[in-house]
């Protein structure tokens, strides 16, 4: 009896013990996860998709005979069309190469991308076509990580260097695509969430409007080695580039 | 022949040049201005009133003056009695022709004039008459009559000036371009660019409970069995 009490003691001790570490792994990998993502950075190769079969007519550079699968570049002027994807080039490797979407502030007014997508954030909350001529810059937002601790599209904005490109792919009004060439202007620099926001006018108007009417871009992801709370970054990451083509 | 075409030329060139002058003419009268309305004078409003016109100024009198006149003879006469009578009497050429001869008209002076009177021997002589005509020497100039000045009545009419209303230019207002409406840009209360991990920290913690709890419990197992 004694034996066979001791051999299911020990079955079990040995369960427990198994089943505490594999939980205690599972526990530390996911809160691993939170703070350094796991997986790769999805990517995707621009334009997704024609949605239509119409030829491509860029608003500021008619091209006919173009093929709707490949964007033609638009001349320096405004482009009557919206973003449908972001490539950012280091060095001519692509480190961030995503879909978009245009979004809006959710209720509690946050700017927040859907996963896997990089969100332009358009009108009518904010009225500033990326590469088009204003006095503000147009925004676009990406997540670094999922919720689920995976990588995002911007995992590495925080890479970003100065002279890196910037390629967006506008999905035409008239039909087709048309692409617009940035230039990042300075490194990738992390600033504080709050005060990029509360300071919008003061000390962070260059993340949101320029001194002069300009082509000018700015890209917003999350710092992820910032400190968290309620479990998000403290920090975001923001990267500037003004349109050169 | 050709008189009649050098006449007939003549004629052409006349009618020509006259043709050019009165074109010449209307081009001066044409481009000569009249006088406008702008040269009128200014309106000067007055009430109506009556004035006097001297039509005719006033004519002062003037004295006539009589006709300056002399007596002079015509025709002599010679008093022819037929044997009735001795003189003439009352008798004259005039009232009793029958009686008279006409003698001469040369007049010699000193003979009476528009009477009888007897030549040569007083009592035997002939009776003569001299008829007379009055010759004007300086006609009468009648007197004139005073002739008052005549005066018309002309009446004016009030003279109402039409009210001069100025009209300020109208200053038609600058035409502003309505200003374009001013872009919504709203910063967002926050840029949330990380997945919410709320879930993946509870679901870490509740795995790391357990983790926990199966240690403690495979521990507990471990000493009971060494007991």
């Amino acid at each position: 009896m004694n034996d066979r009490a001791t051999a299911r003691r020990r079955r079990l001790a040995v369960a427990l013990l198994v089943v505490g570490l594999i939980a205690g792994a599972a526990a530390v990998l996911l809160w691993t996860a939170t703070r350094s993502a796991l997986g790769g950075v999805p990517m995707s190769t621009a334009p997704v998709s024609a949605p239509t079969a119409a030829p491509v007519t860029p608003a500021d550079s008619p091209d006919p005979v173009a093929s709707p699968a490949t964007p033609t570049p638009a001349s320096l002027q405004d482009i009557a069309g919206n973003p449908v994807h972001v490539t950012v080039l280091q060095q001519g490797v692509p480190l961030i190469d995503a879909d978009v979407n245009q979004i809006q502030l959710n209720g509690d007014g946050w700017l927040s991308p859907d996963e896997g997508l990089a969100g332009w954030y358009g009108p009518p909350q904010w009225e500033t076509v990326p590469g088009d001529l204003s006095d503000y810059r147009g925004i676009i937002v990406g997540h670094n990580v999922t919720g689920y601790g995976t990588k995002d599209v911007f995992y590495d904005l925080g890479q970003v260097r100065a002279g890196d490109s910037v390629v967006l792919t506008y999905a035409l009004q008239a039909g087709g695509y048309a692409t617009a060439g940035f230039t990042v202007t300075q490194d990738a620099r992390s600033v504080p969430k709050q005060d990029v926001v509360a300071q919008a006018a003061t000390t962070y108007k260059w993340v949101w409007q320029s001194d002069a009417p300009e082509r000018a871009l700015s890209l917003f992801s999350c710092d992820l080695d910032a400190p968290h709370v309620d479990g998000h970054s403290v920090d975001n990451w923001i990267v500037t580039a003004v349109r050169v083509s | 022949m050709s008189s009649d075409n050098r006449g007939a030329g003549v004629l052409r060139k006349a009618a020509y040049a006259a043709g050019a002058m009165s074109l010449a003419v209307a081009g001066i009268l044409i481009t000569v201005p009249g006088a406008s309305a702008d040269d009128a004078a200014p309106c000067t409003p007055m009430a109506a009133y009556d004035e006097q016109v001297l039509v005719t100024p006033e004519v002062p009198a003037t004295p006539g003056t009589p006709a300056v006149t002399h007596t002079a003879p015509v025709q002599r006469w010679s008093w022819n009695p037929h044997g009735e009578q001795d003189g003439p009497g009352d008798s004259t050429p005039v009232n009793d022709p029958d009686h008279w001869t006409a003698n001469t008209e040369h007049y010699k002076d000193g003979e009476p004039l528009g009477v009888a009177y007897q030549a040569g021997t007083p009592g035997n002589g002939d009776w003569f008459y001299w008829t007379t005509e009055e010759v004007v020497d300086t006609p009468a100039v009648p007197g004139t009559p005073e002739i008052p000045a005549v005066y018309q009545t002309v009446h004016h009419d009030a003279v109402t000036c039409p009210v001069t209303v100025v009209t300020p230019p109208v200053v038609a207002p600058p035409v502003v371009a309505p200003a374009p409406e001013p872009e919504t840009h709203t910063v967002p209360a926050t840029v949330q660019t990380d997945g919410d991990q709320t879930a993946v920290l509870v679901l870490s913690g509740g795995l790391g409970l357990l983790a926990a709890g199966a240690l403690t419990g495979a521990g507990l197992l471990v000493r009971s069995r060494r007991n």
